[in-house]
């Protein structure tokens, strides 16, 4: 839970305070997110909507009540969510539409995800172990090159390489993709 | 065009800022891209051991570009003066308006005294009705042939109407209860809130209305801008306009006979079909209510005179 100082950085508006929130809550907003827009690109759009309404409302923040931020975020998160639904829809020209029919996007498939992840597992099996650390750094981790770099002593264009080549066999890997694919997300790609 | 090879480049390794920019905006407007794009971060995702949210990389760029639209820096440094009045007279609304103008005025004399360069004359009055420019915190009746410098705030009162020439070439119509400021020659128009009609000469360059919801940019054109609290309606006499969003959000494209309108916060809708008759036609009755005004002013003065030689 964040500390009381820095809800009321937040609230004062100081950076370093909002990454703090962004980082702590971040899955909140993807999660609410989640339930109204099944692509990435829409959920990003989302998601940045959301964070600059939370920001401009931060006013809303009671520092006292640290325990009740995480609420106040997903309420806020999914009113503006609904917000941007509803207008979108009416600038197709349609007509106010029920709460409740806006979430529409898919509910996460236990069974879809349980065969993603054997495919994802399959495709690691078949890297070689100079490859692994650097999948899992920056892949799985996330790092930057710099960081990368840094815990396996390799340039920057180095790392560069690597992960093209490794996206590019992913891409090119049958089962994966098939699993992909099988997905609610994976339907309606390309 | 669908550039693949870029948003695979661009989920993979990232792109420059700019690069990033054109194509998230592409990415708004092409539904095959998007599905595309999709596609490449769910294979992120699923690589990153979680198909539901963003990939480790998606979550550090969201993380980037939000800290870039909170705390736009870079953007104030490409223009300065506009970023100023944004923070300061667009953000707080009507009670504090008057003094957040003032003040922003204040710094921006600073500004522009002591910046190498100043921005100088910005038009040229043609005609006008009550209409003010405040500098240094002075009220000066704008009359015809009045310099209106750049950085100044013009204001036009209820009732009254101003007609400019812009130093860039063309001119520019200010509606009744309309602020703004011009940029430098003219080229940059930043709109507070009313309306104003454009008329940039072709061929001379840029020309951008900035509302605080949205960014008009000119192709060669004549258009209508009304900037509301929470919304800006563009509509276009002749010629072409782009229209943005607050933040470069969206692009839309508006020709003659169209409009578009942009919420805060919003990208702006597609372009519609419009009719700006009704705006050309009100230029033409305030101007026409003015000539009257002055017309029986001076057949008053005339009467008054012939009755006093009497």
């Amino acid at each position: 839970m964040l500390s009381p100082e820095t809800l009321q950085a937040f609230v004062r508006g100081e950076r370093e305070a909002f990454v703090e929130v962004f980082r702590a809550h971040g899955t909140i907003v993807v999660a609410v997110v989640a339930r109204f827009w099944a692509g990435a690109f829409d959920r990003e759009e989302a998601m940045q909507e959301v964070w600059l309404h939370i920001w401009k409302n931060r006013g809303g923040v009671d520092p006292a009540r640290c325990g009740e931020l995480a609420g106040w975020i997903a309420t806020v998160a999914r009113r503006r969510c609904i917000d941007l639904l509803r207008a979108r829809k009416s600038e197709r020209g349609l007509v106010d539409i029920d709460e409740t029919e806006l979430a529409t996007a898919p509910l996460p498939d236990p069974v879809e995800r349980q065969q993603v992840a054997v495919a994802v597992a399959a495709f690691t099996a078949t890297l070689s172990k100079a490859w692994r650390p650097f999948f899992d750094l920056c892949f799985v981790q996330g790092q930057s090159y710099e960081e990368i770099g840094v815990a396996l002593g390799i340039g920057k264009l180095r790392c560069k390489y690597m992960k093209k080549v490794l996206a590019t066999q992913a891409r090119r890997d049958p089962a994966l993709m098939a699993a992909l694919a099988r997905t609610a997300g994976g339907r309606r790609a390309p | 065009m669908h550039p693949e090879r870029e948003i695979e480049r661009y989920v993979v390794e990232g792109l420059p800022p700019e690069a990033e920019e054109q194509l998230r905006r592409h990415l708004r407007d092409c539904a095959s891209c998007r599905a595309r794009y999709d596609a490449e971060q769910q294979l992120a995702a699923a690589l990153a051991g979680d198909t539901d949210g963003p990939a480790p990389a998606a979550a550090r760029a969201l993380e980037a570009r939000l800290l870039g639209a909170v705390f736009p820096a870079t953007k104030a440094a490409r223009r300065p003066w506009l970023a100023l009045f944004e923070g300061l007279l667009w953000a707080p609304r009507p009670a504090l308006a008057g003094a957040a103008a003032v003040f922003a005025v204040l710094v921006l004399v600073v500004v522009v005294v002591a910046a190498p360069g100043a921005p100088g004359i910005a038009a040229t009055v043609v005609r006008s009705q009550g209409a003010e420019v405040v500098s240094a915190g002075q009220r000066t009746a704008l009359t015809p042939g009045a310099a209106v410098p750049a950085l100044d705030v013009v204001s036009v009162p209820r009732g009254g109407m101003l007609e400019l020439s812009l130093e860039r070439g063309g001119g520019l119509r200010v509606f009744s209860q309309t602020a703004l400021v011009l940029g430098r020659r003219g080229e940059t128009v930043a709109l507070d809130h009313g309306k104003i009609w454009c008329l940039p000469e072709e061929g001379r360059g840029t020309f951008e209305v900035t509302t605080p919801t949205a960014t008009a940019r000119v192709l060669g054109t004549s258009f209508i801008v009304v900037a509301g609290n929470d919304s800006t309606d563009v509509r276009v006499v002749s010629g072409a306009v782009e229209v943005k969003g607050a933040d470069g959000r969206g692009r839309v494209v508006v020709h003659g006979d169209e409009g578009t309108k942009v919420a805060r916060g919003q990208s702006p809708t597609p372009a519609r079909r419009t009719s700006v008759t009704a705006d050309t036609n009100e230029w033409q009755r305030l101007w026409d209510s003015i000539v009257q005004g002055l017309k029986e002013g001076i057949e008053s003065i005339g009467r008054g005179l012939s009755g006093g030689t009497k």
